[in-house]
């Protein structure tokens, strides 16, 4: 066996501890590697950026464990630009685990930022059937609505006074990982107006392009970078940019035996008949 | 290093998952049974509750209307008993209208119309050169009415292939990104909330 056999055929085994180590090293050693600001996240800021004081926006984390690691570091960082701008905020939930993730930040943050439940922020409860729900969040939100989370009437809770229609929400920040910050588009953008905005995981980004392109999609945090980017903006270094040395120095070990697997596979083509195996 | 026992269960499990990169092994195993158990269990009490607090409450409290989607959830079952299954197409021909007339509002703008608009753009900078040769020669990889092995339809498709293969490698470039983050996420977790040796 070649030099070159044996590039091709690295055990993989390898190159899940070099990834290891290199997430532990960078981990215990961060290196503070240089991070640009991408254009869709600067997008997303900038809608936070110009909320007016008071503006009510609608917060909703629609993800699950699973995507945690990327889309909980978002949505605290743009929880926390929204909250410094004294916006109003209304957790939506469209899927099941929703509304623990609303009571994790909101646990988080309320102390910090003097943020008093009914008056600066509603948690509303999960609703079934994600069409059902965006759709009757845009004709009737009062109607859809009665109670919140923990079964408190909403009319008893200052802030859902302020709160006639869909028109008195200044900006939706969707965080998912499946199909809602489309429904939020089609259901509540296209037809009312309302601007959408938020992130997802790095896997849907290249999806959601073009509905940024077409103005239906005001700005997008791609995965644990976006978040990173948005605790640049924000200048509040949280888990996301500790976690960026680590995704460098990964890419940096995937991207060489990418280029070290390609080049045994060319070297033996080319030292076969023909240039092909 | 962490004094919880939440914390303990959690840090091993993502071990024994992690113990599978090295080869299959009898306690990958038992904590994938465990996963498939737990959420399940996970998925039933929640579903349960969602009943409860949905409908079944509203129920008692007077909304008698909630007595309508009970019994179409309940019709669900009825595909169960062969002299009955009939009526379990009640409720699916009721979600899958619903599903579709709401799936068609907005779609028309949103996915088509705003779409289109996009894409005509005036030619005054590189974005917008390469969106506009990229939209129409992808579309054009796709245009199966003529044959058009050879000629300019052809060479035109071939930039749309090349155009999609960029567009692929975006979309794995971003799928790595993405498994890489949640490593990352499952290491801080190790690190910070288990062992603490990191802040």
């Amino acid at each position: 066996m070649t030099i070159w056999h044996k590039l091709e055929r690295i055990d993989r085994r390898i190159l899940f501890v070099l990834v290891a180590l290199s997430v532990i090293w960078a981990s215990i050693r961060p290196m503070g590697l240089p991070l640009s600001v991408s254009p869709y996240t600067q997008m997303v800021f900038d809608q936070v950026e110009k909320l007016p004081k008071d503006a009510i926006v609608i917060m909703s984390p629609s993800y699950s464990p699973g995507s945690e690691a990327e889309l909980l570091p978002q949505t605290q960082g743009v929880a926390v630009h929204a909250m410094r701008k004294g916006a109003k905020m209304l957790w939506v939930s469209l899927t099941a685990d929703a509304p623990m993730y609303a009571r994790k930040v909101m646990g988080l943050l309320a102390a910090e930022f003097k943020y008093e439940y009914g008056k600066d922020y509603i948690i509303l409860p999960y609703k079934a059937n994600e069409e059902a729900s965006v759709s009757a969040l845009g004709h009737d939100i009062r109607a859809m609505y009665k109670e919140d989370v923990d079964g408190k009437v909403l009319d008893q809770l200052p802030l859902w006074s302020r709160v006639k229609t869909i028109k008195d929400v200044s900006l939706v920040l969707d965080f998912d990982t499946g199909t809602t910050m489309l429904t939020y588009i089609r259901l509540l953008g296209a037809p009312h107006g309302v601007p959408i905005s938020g992130g997802g995981t790095g896997v849907q980004v290249p999806t959601r392009a073009p509905y940024i392109q077409g103005g239906q999609l005001q700005g997008m945090l791609g995965g644990l970078r976006g978040a990173a980017e948005y605790e640049k903006l924000i200048n509040v270094p949280g888990r996301a940019l500790a976690g960026m040395d680590a995704q460098s120095l990964t890419h940096a070990v995937v991207i060489i035996f990418i280029i070290l697997g390609n080049l045994g596979g060319w070297m033996i083509g080319k030292s076969q008949k023909g240039g092909r195996r | 290093m962490s004094g919880d026992f939440g914390v303990w269960l959690a840090a091993i499990a993502t071990l024994a998952v992690f113990s599978y990169l090295w080869k299959n092994n009898p306690v990958f195993t038992l904590a994938e049974h465990l996963f498939v158990a737990l959420t399940t269990g996970h998925l039933i009490v929640t579903a349960y509750f969602n009943i409860k607090e949905m409908a079944i409450t509203p129920l008692i409290k007077g909304s008698v209307l909630w007595i309508v989607p009970i019994v179409l959830g309940i019709l669900l079952y009825a595909r169960f008993w062969k002299n009955l299954a009939l009526y379990s197409r009640m409720p699916i021909a009721f979600l899958v209208g619903v599903g579709a007339s709401l799936s068609v509002q907005g779609q028309v703008d949103a996915s088509l119309v705003r779409q289109v608009t996009s894409t005509i753009l005036p030619l005054n900078n590189i974005n917008n050169i390469l969106v506009v040769i990229g939209t129409v020669t992808s579309v054009t990889f796709f245009f199966f009415t003529v044959k058009a092995a050879k000629g300019p339809l052809a060479s035109i498709g071939t930039i749309g292939r090349w155009m999609l293969m960029v567009a692929f490698g975006a979309a794995y470039g971003n799928t790595v990104m993405g498994r890489m983050s949640l490593i990352i996420g499952r290491f801080g977790f190790l690190m910070r909330d288990w062992l603490g040796v990191i802040k």
